[in-house]
Parts: C-alpha cells; sequence; structure tokens
C-alpha cells in the first residue's frame, strides 16, 4: 500500500519526516484513498451489474415457489430437494455426462488438429500454402448454424444420427465442430513467433517431425494449447443448435437442451426452482475449468506473460 | 595465434568454390570462393545484409546452393543433409529450448550418434571445459545471458562437430561479458582445434578472433586475410574503412608527379606508378598527428571542429580551409577546443590510395619504403 503511492512526493516527504509512523500510515492511506476511490467505486458498481443476475440465480434455485413468488432476496430452504429434482428427477445426471464428453471430444479434437494443421502450415513448404491457409481462414465466414440442412444429410448419410444416443450419435455430435480455423489462425501465429534457429538445431541434430512436435513445439506451446482446450471445451459445452437437430428423440441429450426441457415440462406455473438449478449445474463444469486453467487462458491471449 | 591445437590431423577443410545463392531475383551471395584450412578460426565478417549468414547457413546445410560447390576434405556436400554433415552451430539467440534443462538442452538429439554411456561422458568433460557443471540441471531462464552462451557452446562441443559454425554468437552479451567470452571462445578454439567459422558484424570480434578474417560486403567477398595484413593491407576501400575504429580518413586527392594534391596538403608518393588523376588518399587517424608549427617534418594546417576525449587518446574532427573533414588520434591531455587552429604530420609509412571509382587499392606507401 505505501509502495503504491511511493511516486507522490508530497506523501513521501511527509514519511521522510518520520513524524511517528501510525500518523504517517494513516496520511497515506488518506491520500491513496483520496486519489483512488472514484476508480474502485465504479469497478465495484460495473462488478456489480456484472455478477447480480447470477447471484440471483443461485438464490432462486435454493428456493420454493412460494419464496419465488414472494421475490424473496435470500438463501431458501429448498436447495437440496432442487438439485435432487434437478439431478435425479429431470436426468440431469446423463445430460451433464453426454455434454461432459461432447465438449471435452470437441476440445480435445480442435486442438489436435489445429496444432498438426499449423505445423504443416508453418515448418512445411508445399505447393498453393498461402491460398489453402486464405480458404481455410474463409470457412469463418460458414458457421455451423448456416450448414444445418446439408451436414444433417452428411451425417444421416455416414450413419451418425441415430434415433437413440450412442457412439454414432456422439460422432455426428463432434465432427461437425473438430475444424476450428481460429484454432489453427492463434497456433499458426504462436508458431511462427517461435524463432527458426530452435527448428534449425533440430534439423542440424537429425530430430524428425514427430519428436519435434512432441518434445519441443507442444512444450513451448503448453499455455496455448491449454487455454485454446478451455476455450473450445466451454464452446462446445454451450451447444445447442446441432445437438437438438441430431437429436432425434430421447435418450441422454446434452445439459443445454435438457435445460430447455425443464422450461416445457408441465403447464402452470413454470418451476423456477428446478429451472435455476439446472442453469447453474450447467454453469458449473466451464466455471471449474476456467477457474483451474485462467493463467494459461491469459497467455493465449496475450494478456499476461509468463 | 598460438597453435596448440589438439587434432589437427584429423580436423576437416572447408571448401566454397564460386558459392551463389539466389532468393528470387536477389542475389544474396555472389560467386564466393574461400578454403577453410583444417583447424582454422575463420571470421566471415561484414555489414548487416552482405550475405554472410547466409553463407554461413549455406554451409551447414539449412540452405540450399543456388550456384557453386561446397566440399568437405574434398567431398562434394551438394546433396548431404544438414543433420549428415556433422556440423553444430551456434545461434545468436542461443536456441536453447525453454523447457528443458542445461543438460537435457545439451543431450537432445544426441541419443542418434552416441550410447548413453559417451553423452554422460561428453557431457562430464564440456561442463568442465566450459566451467558449467554446477548449473546442468537449471532452466534456461535460471541461467545468465553469458551461462546460456556457455550451455549452447557444450550442445555444440559434444557433439564432436567436424565444424563449428557460429552465427553471432556474442551479440546477446553485453559489451563487458562479451569481451570475457570472446577471449573463452579463443581459449576454447586453441583446445580443441576444430575448424570454425564465425559470423560477426563487429570488427573488432573479427580482427581478435579470426585466424584469418573473410570480409563481405553486398554479398561479395572482398579480401581473406589475417587480421594484420587486413589491417596493414586492405585491398580496397571497402575493407579499409570497415576495419579499424575509429575509421580510415578517405580524402579526395589528384595524383601528379608523385605528389597526392590536396588543396590544404601535398603528400610525397614515393615509387608511386599507379594511375595519376583524381584518386583517394586513405590515411588512418592514428597514423595523422599534432605537431609543433615549426617540426621539421611535412605538416599542413587544419582546423579542430570537435573534441573526443577517449582517455587514453583525443579524438579530433578536422576540418581543412577549404572543408575537407577528417579524423585525427591524438596524444590525450592537449589543451584543444573547437575553432582551435591545429599542425598536422602524417605517418609516411602508412599511405594508401584508392581508385575513385572502383575503390581498388592503387598503391600501399609501406611496400615503396
Amino acid at each position: 500500500m505505501a509502495g503504491a503511492t511511493e511516486t507522490d512526493p508530497g506523501t513521501q516527504a511527509e514519511a521522510g519526516s518520520k513524524t511517528g509512523n501510525l500518523v504517517t500510515e494513516y496520511q497515506l492511506a488518506w491520500t491513496q484513498f483520496r486519489r483512488e476511490w472514484k476508480l474502485h467505486l465504479s469497478l465495484i458498481v460495473l462488478i456489480g451489474i456484472i455478477v447480480f443476475p447470477l447471484v440471483m440465480l443461485l438464490m432462486m434455485s435454493t428456493q420454493s415457489i412460494q419464496q419465488i413468488r414472494a421475490n424473496e432476496f435470500a438463501v431458501g430452504s429448498m436447495f437440496v430437494e432442487n438439485y435432487t429434482s434437478v439431478l435425479y428427477d429431470q436426468g440431469f445426471i446423463g445430460y451433464m455426462w453426454t455434454s461432459f464428453i461432447m465438449a471435452t471430444a470437441i476440445a480435445v479434437g480442435k486442438v489436435l488438429l489445429a496444432l498438426l494443421a499449423a505445423m504443416a502450415l508453418v515448418y512445411y513448404d508445399f505447393p498453393f500454402q498461402r491460398l489453402l491457409l486464405i480458404v481455410i481462414l474463409l470457412t469463418l465466414l460458414l458457421p455451423i448454424p448456416v450448414l444445418i440442412v446439408p451436414l444433417f444429410e452428411l451425417m444421416s448419410n455416414l450413419g451418425g444420427i441415430h434415433p437413440l444416443f450412442g457412439p454414432a450419435t456422439m460422432f455426428a455430435l463432434v465432427v461437425p465442430y473438430l475444424a476450428s480455423p481460429t484454432a489453427l489462425l492463434l497456433l499458426y501465429q504462436h508458431f511462427r513467433a517461435i524463432p527458426d534457429s530452435y527448428i534449425e538445431t533440430a534439423q542440424l541434430d537429425d530430430i524428425g517431425p514427430m519428436r519435434f512436435l512432441v518434445f519441443v513445439l507442444v512444450p513451448m506451446s503448453k499455455n496455448m494449447l491449454i487455454g485454446l482446450f478451455v476455450i473450445s471445451f466451454i464452446w462446445g459445452w454451450n451447444q445447442y443448435l446441432w445437438p437438438l437437430v441430431v437429436d432425434a428423440s430421447g435418450g441422454d441429450t446434452v445439459v443445454q437442451i435438457g435445460l430447455q426441457g425443464l422450461m416445457i415440462e408441465g403447464a402452470g406455473e413454470a418451476p423456477w426452482g428446478i429451472i435455476t438449478a439446472g442453469a447453474a449445474l450447467a454453469l458449473l463444469p466451464p466455471v471449474v475449468l476456467l477457474l483451474m486453467l485462467r493463467k494459461q487462458l491469459l497467455t493465449t491471449f496475450n494478456l499476461q506473460t509468463k | 595465434m598460438t597453435q596448440q591445437t589438439q587434432r589437427p590431423d584429423d580436423a576437416t577443410t572447408v571448401r566454397l568454390n564460386s558459392v551463389t545463392k539466389d532468393y528470387g531475383n536477389v542475389r544474396a551471395v555472389e560467386a564466393v570462393s574461400l578454403q577453410i584450412e583444417p583447424g582454422e578460426f575463420l571470421v566471415i565478417v561484414g555489414p548487416s545484409g552482405c550475405g554472410k549468414s547466409t553463407t554461413l547457413r549455406m554451409i551447414a546445410g539449412l540452405e540450399t546452393i543456388s550456384e557453386g560447390e561446397l566440399y568437405f576434405d574434398g567431398n562434394p556436400m551438394a546433396d548431404v543433409e544438414a543433420s549428415e554433415r556433422n556440423v553444430a552451430m551456434v545461434f545468436q539467440n542461443y536456441a536453447l529450448y525453454p523447457h528443458m534443462s542445461a543438460r537435457r538442452n545439451i543431450t537432445f538429439g544426441m541419443g542418434n550418434d552416441f550410447t548413453d554411456e559417451e553423452i554422460d561422458q561428453r557431457v562430464e568433460d564440456a561442463a568442465g571445459i566450459l566451467d558449467i557443471s554446477d548449473l546442468l540441471d537449471r532452466k534456461p531462464k535460471q541461467l545468465s545471458g553469458g551461462e546460456r552462451q556457455r550451455v549452447a557452446l557444450g550442445r555444440a562441443i559434444c557433439r564432436d562437430p567436424d565444424v563449428f559454425l557460429m552465427d553471432e554468437p556474442l551479440s546477446n552479451l553485453d559489451a563487458k561479458l562479451r569481451v570475457q567470452m570472446r577471449a573463452e571462445l579463443s581459449r576454447l578454439h586453441d583446445e580443441l582445434g576444430t575448424t570454425t567459422v564465425y559470423v560477426t558484424h563487429d570488427q573488432t570480434e573479427a580482427m581478435t578472433l579470426g585466424d584469418r578474417v573473410a570480409v563481405l560486403n553486398g554479398g561479395r567477398l572482398q579480401q581473406v586475410a589475417p587480421p594484420q595484413k587486413l589491417y596493414d593491407f586492405p585491398e580496397n576501400q571497402f575493407v579499409a574503412k570497415f576495419i579499424g575504429d575509429p575509421a580510415m580518413n578517405i580524402i579526395p586527392v589528384t595524383v601528379k608527379d608523385g605528389q597526392a594534391e590536396h588543396p590544404a596538403f601535398s603528400i610525397p608518393l614515393p615509387g608511386y606508378d599507379g594511375q595519376t588523376g583524381d584518386t583517394q588518399l586513405g590515411i588512418r587517424p592514428e597514423d595523422l598527428r599534432t605537431v609543433e608549427r615549426d617540426s621539421d617534418q611535412p605538416t599542413f594546417g587544419a582546423e579542430v571542429v570537435v573534441t573526443e576525449p577517449l582517455g587514453d587518446t583525443l579524438l579530433l574532427y578536422c576540418q581543412t580551409e577549404d572543408g575537407t573533414e577528417f579524423k585525427v588520434q591524438s596524444d590525450p591531455r592537449q589543451e584543444l577546443t573547437a575553432g582551435d587552429p591545429v599542425t598536422l604530420s602524417y605517418d609516411p609509412e602508412r599511405l594508401h590510395i584508392f581508385d575513385s571509382e572502383s575503390g581498388d587499392t592503387l598503391y600501399h606507401s609501406a611496400h615503396a619504403i
């Protein structure tokens, strides 16, 4: 705290005079407060705005219908009941497992594919390299919603759509997401920033491409790869439209569709306690992942070095 | 340099025969012919973009040769992969893998050619020579610049290469450490006796390290010679100006009747038989000195423009009446300031005449005396 104000010539003089440490420290804190209270206040307000709906959601997920109807702003009494109902009666355990498998498969596949493609584009010379990169980047203009009908047909023809969830349908869920120009571009730029002398050293030592990939490139890109994995996982976890199309009927669907199912379940008043509990559960895995791997994620976007 | 080479007999000869490198329409290296003798420390020096790194990389096999041939001990290298040439390269940025310990950096990739026991023994030996035995388990991040440099050298030494290739290995070090590592590289080369090709843009490094120095400019070889010869008998104006700090003064003169004529002075050129007319006189700042006005040596007058006291010498930027500027490395502790008139004398044995157009050397007065 004192360190932050050292640049202020006024306070430095005060600290230098040493007229009682307590007074000086109090003055330092006061100067700092006067200088920074506006900044802190605006940050607190902004964070409040962002966090408020989340707090509301978490509170509602513990309340009974009556409590929700009364607009109580407090932790309710139905925590265990709401969550057990969502997990077991509504089948969220199965949904979350499906979502988890799908998101993991998408993230792993995406990172692997982008890794190999970026390595090929950066470290190998072949004809029309530049054109190929441009074509790959152009696919950014064709997100899955645009392609839904032809994609469904393709997956159907490949035998990927099955009335019940199973290995075949998981295949149809995951495959369209695997090729990611964004992930490729991030890794492409990252590899190009690695000095050539690394690969040349490997070249002089006769280290083959696979050994270079596993022992040099992957460790040197560790944070970038982990960051990409986190983004891809969360992105995969949040998919709704394509799973809805693929999932013709029944089985353990993905969590986002399950959540939608809670809304239309039963006529009359929506069971908000159960719906919010489901939403809170759907949030859990991405949040846990983010908290665990936030450092690497920041390096991915160059927000933090080392 | 004292030759205490350990194995001068099995050291490798590297021969470049009219080697040329084109990048599209740009000719980076043009017809460079050069023989590097077994165990020799050859420095390639030149300004940035002169093709010195490209030449080194062609020797390494990291660049293909557009035209010409390269031989190691008489064997053509055109179809030999970089990894098969048995060369070791030290890069400017050291190229140490950041996630590996120093030891792993040194040994990574050695498994192809050596057994585990050999590798351990070699690492130990190299670490001993380089005084890095205690640092082997650290990551590059935990090492200082000089220590990283040693690890990179260790990596090269352990491979027992036929040829060491070094691409500006000292450029990332601070001035003091650079001088220290320079001496160590010299010692290391004396100890190992491996043929070494060293690229730098720094002429001091070139002069201090090289058994011979090859000066490159614009992709063309200008001169290859031992350092002192390069300094005393530059073959053209580029070499004359590039080697030596402060650089040689080049003053336009007219040669007539064995005299170099200039509005401010007339200098006799004994034994001169080159072309007459407009030429360039080359004279190093340390071969000019301030003298008393009534000196019996041939003298001429000039005015001081700027003074730079360097401690051991006083560098004077002078100007003659007609506006010709040149530098004089004079004795220190003289009371001289800008605007003062000075009387200058020169060393008659250290004059050079260059062709005005081609820049080729026409005359060294040292040869005539």
